[in-house]
């Protein structure tokens, strides 16, 4: 019986392992600064030909949009808001079933989005489908006659700048346009108002999505966008992914100052376990419930301003905690 | 042929040695840096505030969960393994994943959401347990060469369980995602009584299984040749069979679905030791704490600061196994 060999590797396995845990643990760079501001430029053109828009993307995708939608459907709550801002809100046969807001939206036919029902689109014979990149929809369009599906983008304050200009030059009338105006205004100005101090230290922030199993937003969200804005730094912000598990070890190691829970606030035991942590021992455990801190859409720039007011002091957390 | 039985209690006691070696490397692997000397300054109470919570709070739990967790998977394995007479036999083939993934489906329901730790562990214990005396039950309705009816029923019930919780999971809980990411298995902390529960469950079982034996050879080898030396074999495929369910119902409550560990350990303790279960079952309850939190320390350094399913590490690891086992060979 050949045990001898079985039994070296098993022996050897783990003084090797012990040699790679003595390893040097070199905090990431990213943890010292605000990250840059990133590139929201997604779409190169949107220009008319013919009887179509020709939408062509930063990386060389074109997508067909017909130049005066008139059957259009949202698969994203923010999506719908954004329509609806842009005075086009009778154009929408479809929402998806967490679409609420406006009100009147909440009263448009269903479709299911994940994965998409592509009977039930066929049936409402939309000429226009809009879906967002986070949700991973195949975007796959289905030949002459089918809808076109316009690929949108909010990851980044930026993105969501551009996907508001692109869907009021596709709606095309004169309300879209004072729509995207004003939003451009509202964001800008709540640029103005978020930015720190010149001088002032950088905040850290945890973005706690679910505390059990431990999962974290980091960059690729429009919440660690959000924070970026405000001058703070995301404690995952080496995660690589929009959210993702997060090692629970790292949040005694990196002591972020703030702490945003969008799941509400996180059990007493796991609090206890990070007393040693500044946001946990100096009050500054948030409950980030507030709906359009998490949707990107028209009411993101009030949700930054209010959350840059929140992270400098100005108001109270429980700021975070209702949409207004 | 066996090794001699001074052979055989060297290896075992070389075993436990991995076993508590890969109990230090645990407490020492994590995205956070360590060395052995920080570990056992904070194990004695000392080192920095959060270095001292890191290796006293969350990493000794963990090891000590998968010290528990990854035996009692594997005991139950070598258990199953001897009662079917077949290789392939592990926990999750006889309704034991099914039925916890049922339970803490049928949990989340209440709470359109992953349910609270306790709940959750109490309800994928009573699903796993459930399920697995149901196929217990289909199997005893076949006669007397109980091992081959128990592996189809448990795959042909654990199939049908598995559906249903998964159309259940599908339409009525919104995060079900949540549900799906805790089935992938994790050591997370977990509060002293869930350990202690495991703790016991394994102790008793171990305790109950080992005073058996002699009579797990002899089923080992075939049932008519255990009836023949006068083992009671439904009598004793019945009990033995619910307490490996209990062990791996017991594991599963507290760390999701950590998969190919009642599969490999069995094969590994096996090639060290032999067959007998006198040496089989202490081999394999080492073995599979010991591999088990070395996969989780894995599971935590792979890429930091994402903290992998242990669940995926040890499929990556059972998974080529079990194509060796399929494709070695007669006789290897």
């Amino acid at each position: 019986m050949k045990t001898r060999p079985l039994l070296v590797t098993l022996l050897l396995v783990g003084p090797l392992l012990l040699l790679a845990a003595c390893g040097p643990d070199a905090p990431p760079a990213c943890l010292g600064r605000p990250a840059p501001e990133p590139d929201g430029a997604y779409v190169r053109s949107a220009e008319v030909r013919g009887d179509v828009r020709l939408v062509v993307y930063a990386d060389g995708r074109e997508v067909r949009v017909p130049v005066n939608p008139r059957r259009v459907v949202s698969t994203l709550p923010g999506l719908t808001e954004i329509v609806a801002s842009l005075g086009a809100l009778d154009r929408l046969v479809a929402v998806s079933p967490h679409c609420d807001r406006p009100p009147e939206a909440a009263e448009r036919p269903r479709i299911s989005v994940m994965p998409l029902d592509r009977e039930r689109l066929a049936s409402l014979e939309p000429d226009l489908v809009l879906l967002d990149a986070v949700l991973n929809v195949d975007a796959a369009p289905w030949g002459a006659g089918g809808p076109a599906f316009l690929l949108l983008e909010s990851r980044t304050l930026a993105h969501l700048e551009v996907t508001v200009e692109l869907l009021a030059a596709v709606f095309g009338t004169e309300e879209a346009r004072l729509g995207a105006a004003r939003f451009r205004a509202g964001l800008d100005l709540a640029r103005i108002a978020a930015a720190p101090e010149p001088e002032a230290r950088s905040p850290t922030v945890l973005l706690l999505a679910w505390s059990d199993p431990l999962n974290v937003l980091g960059p690729g969200s429009l919440l660690d966008d959000m924070i970026r804005q405000c001058g703070a730094v995301n404690v995952a912000c080496d995660l690589g992914r929009a959210s993702g598990p997060f090692a629970e070890e790292l949040v005694l190691a990196r002591r972020p100052d703030w702490i945003l829970a969008l799941d509400g606030r996180p059990p007493e035991r796991l609090l206890e376990r990070w007393a040693s942590v500044p946001a946990v021992a100096e009050g500054r455990v948030v409950s980030g419930r507030a709906d359009d801190l998490l949707r990107a859409g028209p009411r993101t720039p009030a949700a930054l301003v209010r959350l840059a007011d929140v992270l400098h002091g100005r108001r109270p957390p429980a700021a975070l905690e209702t949409a207004r | 042929m066996s090794p001699a039985p001074r052979r055989r209690a060297v290896v075992l006691l070389a075993v436990a040695a991995f076993a508590f070696v890969a109990a230090l490397v645990g407490l020492c692997l994590g995205p956070v840096g360590a060395s052995p000397a920080d570990v056992f300054g904070a194990l004695g109470g000392g080192g920095d505030g959060a270095l001292g919570t890191i290796v006293r709070e969350i990493r000794l739990p963990r090891v000590l969960l998968g010290l528990l967790v990854g035996g009692a998977l594997a005991v139950a394995g070598v258990l199953l393994q001897a009662l079917f007479r077949n290789d392939l036999a592990e926990p999750y083939l006889v309704g034991v994943g099914p039925g916890a993934f049922l339970g803490v489906t049928v949990a989340a329901l209440a709470s359109a959401s992953l349910p609270a730790p306790a709940f959750r562990g109490v309800a994928a214990f009573l699903g796993a347990v459930l399920v697995s005396a149901v196929v217990f039950g289909a199997a005893r309705r076949r006669g007397r060469d109980t091992g081959p009816t128990l592996l189809l029923a448990g795959v042909a019930i654990g199939a049908f369980v598995s559906a249903v919780a998964t159309a259940l999971l599908y339409i009525a809980i919104p995060s079900w995602d949540r549900v799906v990411y805790w089935l992938l298995g994790h050591l997370a902390p977990r509060p002293a009584a869930e350990i202690w529960m495991v703790a016991g469950v394994l102790a008793v079982s171990f305790v109950a299984s080992f005073v058996r034996a002699r009579d797990l050879d002899a089923v080992a080898l075939g049932e008519e040749g255990a009836w023949l030396v006068g083992v009671h074999v439904r009598r004793l495929v019945a009990v033995q069979g619910l307490l490996a369910c209990l062990l791996a119902a017991a594991a599963v409550s507290v760390a999701g679905l950590i998969g190919f560990v009642g599969l490999l350990v069995p094969h590994l303790a096996r090639g060290l030791v032999g067959p007998s279960h006198r040496w089989l079952l202490p081999t394999a309850l080492a073995l599979g704490g010991g591999l088990l939190v070395l996969a989780d320390g894995l599971a935590r350094v792979v890429q930091p600061p994402l903290e992998l399913p242990v669940g995926v590490v040890t499929a990556a690891i059972g998974a080529p196994f079990l194509a060796w086992i399929l494709l070695r060979p007669r006789g290897a």
